[in-house]
């Protein structure tokens, strides 16, 4: 069993449509003009047990939609979907004890008191029996390392202090599969690391399925085994995060720092490569991977310069991912 | 068995983590007091008058005193509510009320334990700061521990009333653009037909009549004259009559979320 | 001394035009969801009219008190809710002035330069409160004879009701310098306010008509204009201006002091 199943899945909205004016105001009140809008088109995919999966497209991709179809708050047009087994919005009360989610705006713990007394709530909601349920909170209080403020006022906690708390409250009864949306939205460069290495601990002790949406790149580098990119409500990539470079990101890029110069155009003719920047001593230099090796590029260019430094680096991953939108908007016009 | 026993726990947990969410912030908690204790100070300056006025020592069947505490405790009933329609109508509106569907709670029932936590805690300290007071200046004669009993019976059951009542309101946050108005509105409608500053036996007699077949009787002055004017036959009455409304309100809510929920699942709130 | 005068005047004017430039911006986009300010405002003149009903039901069947009936109790919400509406639509941060301070907010306004106070009451405005505002006249109208006198008085007692408001919401804000977050206390001493103002005058002896005067001064927010309109006395008149006057100079400096011990650095748990 998959640990999610999707087939042919679609949900379309009626999006009210409203002129401006006191007249138009008055009419819509009586009688509302839609417009269709479809959110998902036909996607399918599928997620295996213990796979770490992102989910990634622009803003009103379909992302969110696609997500709540998955943890059973909306109701798709057509198509299926199984999840551990079970289909969201006809098993929601079954499912939701096998699953987990955080949401990165909407926090789950009681801001006035501990986190502790949210993890003591979630245990009976979850219906766990009190001893299972105290050697879990213990487990996760160590590995989340959250001994030393786990009774303050969640008020009082930093914003990574408070992720890693809601990490420990949305793990509390052993999912099968955390939903992830958006988790890493305005935590500070440690915090993110921190959190990143949590769910892969979890991952790779649990076997827990982490499903993932994100704008951050680096969510991707660190966690994600696998990319999904969704756009104007369709899949337009699904595959290793390896296999997203190979296929987006064909560039390279050298960074020279040469110690005699001279005109740069006249000297270097190697197809597949393009001259970025060239001031004085430091240059930088595009490769097309496909068209010519970083060896080759390199052999030519210290036969020419005396070069002092030298860096090898590949396209970012969010201007990867921008190319991959823009691609799929251009494709689309 | 065992099934309902864990259900019931889930919801006991929600209670007592509100109740001391409520009591997290202690000094606000006893600011809280000084509204009731002001409004029951102002109106009982207004009955000294009235009762100066009146050579008659009852009114209404009421004595002085008892009238005070008629107004002590339909405030601590109204100032003790939390605000249903503005919290419930908040959490529709900002898609919350979705979340709560990946959650293996219902949403009514949770905010049901929520407010009874804030009512419980509210009510109580408000009480005993009020009863105190009240008593060192006017104290309620012709209470027995009966009387007392079966006054906080049909308090309590006002509390769950005026919840269903303002969560069935509340629900239509659903379909609506804004809900603040409306709470105004429903707060208005409980003090006039529930009896807010004096009991509604001062009403003319057609709007008596009306009020008898409207719930709101049950949250405000049922319970308050049963405090300080006990009535067997008139309380069983009331109790009656406030179970009967409660299980009409629970229906209608189950509806109107339903319906709701389906809109929600539509169309994504 | 002419010149001062000329200072003053103009430094008065700029800020009337500022406190328009904000309503009509707030008032804008309030208009961009007309139906629901509408009926906010709507909601909140049916809301008034509700609470004066019981009040109607209560006089029928007691009759006076002391003097004091119904009629009386409507003057009372005029100035009340006209006063409270006004405040509250064109200075519709006065209410949170508190939390404004104790959430270190007042630093954003700072670096604008119009008086910073100012800025912070006026950049928002409390929609239901229109609807108040608007329940004053349509109430006078209904229930009161209409001429030169009562019209201006009308507007001369939402006017000063409206300061003294004011005044009120600026000096329970600045608790906030001293007391730190204190949103309870703060409303607590706002709805002592509005219990003594909207209630039947006439039963207030005493110290307790001390305190409503002098104290929490709903007496001169709502009760002497509501006399006023009654009777009109010379002498009332004159010293309500004076006291409207000297209790706002009395709100501002409480506030600049409190002001004084934000700045200074005191209140590192209130900023962030």
């Amino acid at each position: 069993m998959q640990a999610v199943e999707v087939k042919n899945l679609s949900k379309k909205f009626e999006k009210k449509t409203k002129a401006l004016g006191l007249k138009a105001s008055f009419r819509s009140v009586f009688r509302k003009q839609l417009a269709d809008f479809i959110a998902v088109d036909q996607i399918s995919f599928q997620v295996a047990k213990g796979e770490k999966v992102a989910f990634i497209g622009p803003n009103g991709a379909g992302k969110s939609t696609t997500i709540k179809m998955l943890t059973g708050i909306l109701h798709p047009d057509s198509g299926e979907v199984k999840v551990t087994g079970l289909t969201p919005w006809k098993e929601r009360k079954q499912l939701a004890f096998q699953i987990g989610t955080v949401f990165g705006q909407k926090p789950q713990l009681w801001y006035h008191l501990p986190a502790m007394d949210t993890f003591y709530l979630f245990g009976k909601i979850y219906e766990i029996e009190a001893k299972k349920f105290k050697k879990r909170l213990d487990f996760l209080i160590d590995k989340f390392q959250v001994q030393d403020f786990v009774y303050q006022p969640v008020r009082k906690l930093s914003l990574g202090q408070r992720m890693r708390c809601e990490m420990i409250a949305s793990l509390i009864h052993q999912p099968k599969i955390l939903f992830l949306d958006e988790p890493t939205i305005g935590l500070d460069v440690v915090a993110k690391q921190q959190l990143r290495e949590v769910l892969n601990t979890m991952n790779k002790e649990e076997g827990t399925t982490i499903f993932i949406t994100s704008h951050d790149a680096g969510d991707l580098e660190k966690i994600a085994d696998r990319v999904i990119v969704i756009d104007l409500g369709k899949i337009i990539f699904d595959g290793t995060v390896k296999a997203l470079k190979e296929k987006y990101a064909a560039y390279k890029i050298i960074d020279l720092k040469i110690i005699n110069g001279g005109n740069v155009k006249s000297k270097i003719k190697i197809p597949g490569v393009r001259i970025l920047k060239a001031e004085n001593y430091n240059w930088q230099f595009e490769l097309d991977v496909k068209k010519t090796s970083v060896k080759a590029v390199l052999d030519q260019l210290l036969n020419i310069y005396q070069v002092e430094d030298i860096g090898i680096f590949e396209t970012p991953m969010e201007e990867i991912i921008s190319n991959i939108y823009a691609q799929n908007s251009l494709k689309n016009k | 068995m065992h099934k309902i026993l864990l259900k019931i726990n889930k919801y006991l947990a929600i209670f007592r983590v509100s109740v001391r969410d409520r009591l997290a912030y202690p000094l606000e908690l006893f600011y809280s007091n000084i509204f009731i204790l002001l409004i029951t100070f102002v109106m009982s300056q207004v009955w000294l008058v009235v009762y100066a006025e009146h050579p008659e020592k009852l009114i209404v069947g009421f004595s002085l005193s008892a009238m005070i505490w008629y107004v002590f405790i339909t405030e601590l009933i109204l100032t003790s509510q939390p605000n249903v329609i503005l919290t419930i109508g908040e959490e529709i509106k900002n898609g919350n009320v979705a979340y709560v569907l990946s959650k293996p709670y219902s949403f009514m029932s949770y905010y049901f334990s929520y407010f009874l936590g804030r009512v419980v805690v509210s009510m109580l300290i408000k009480a005993m700061v009020g009863v105190l007071l009240l008593s060192l200046f006017s104290p309620l004669l012709g209470i027995s521990l009966w009387s007392f009993l079966a006054g906080a019976s049909s308090v309590f059951l006002a509390v769950v009333l005026n919840f269903v009542i303002a969560g069935s309101v509340s629900l239509f946050a659903f379909w609506l653009e804004d809900i603040r108005s409306l709470r105004f509105i429903y707060q208005k409608i409980v003090f006039i037909f529930g009896g807010l500053l004096f009991p509604i036996d001062v009403y003319p007699e057609f709007l008596q009549k009306i009020i008898h077949y409207l719930p709101f009787e049950g949250i405000l002055y049922g319970p308050a004259k049963t405090m300080v004017n006990f009535d067997l036959v008139y309380w069983q009455i009331l109790v009656t009559r406030q179970v009967v409304w409660i299980i009409i309100f629970c229906f209608l809510i189950k509806i109107i979320y339903g319906q709701g929920v389906k809109k929600v699942n539509i169309n994504g709130g | 001394m002419d010149k001062v005068l000329k200072k003053l005047i103009s430094m008065v004017v700029k800020n009337l035009d500022f406190i328009w430039a904000y309503l009509k911006y707030n008032l804008a986009s309030a208009m961009e969801f007309r139906f629901n300010f509408l009926s906010q405002a709507i909601f909140m003149i049916l809301n008034d009219g509700l609470f004066l009903l019981i009040w109607y039901f209560f006089f029928q069947y007691f009759g006076d008190l002391n003097g004091f009936g119904f009629r009386e109790m409507i003057a009372l919400w005029i100035f009340g809710a006209g006063g409270f509406g006004l405040v509250n639509a064109v200075f519709g941060n006065a209410a949170n002035l508190g939390t404004i301070i104790s959430n270190g907010e007042l630093d954003f306004y700072f670096s604008f330069p119009k008086n910073h106070l100012l800025h912070a009451l006026v950049s928002r405005t409390d929609l239901s409160a229109w609807g108040d505002m608007l329940f004053a006249p349509i109430a006078f109208f209904l229930f009161f004879p209409a001429n030169l006198l009562s019209i201006f008085l009308l507007f001369f007692g939402i006017l000063s009701g409206a300061m003294i408001l004011l005044a009120f919401y600026i000096l329970i804000g600045s608790l906030s310098f001293w007391l730190g977050r204190n949103e309870v206390l703060q409303s607590s001493l706002f709805h002592a306010f509005l219990a003594f103002s909207t209630n039947p005058s006439s039963v207030f002896q005493g110290v307790v008509k001390f305190i409503i005067f002098f104290v929490i001064p709903a007496g001169f927010a709502t009760f002497w204009p509501a006399d006023l309109l009654k009777e009109f006395v010379l002498s009332k008149f004159l010293y309500l201006i004076l006291f409207t006057i000297i209790f706002f100079l009395f709100s501002l400096l409480v506030y600049y002091r409190g002001l004084k011990r934000y700045s200074s650095g005191n209140l590192i748990n209130v900023r962030g």
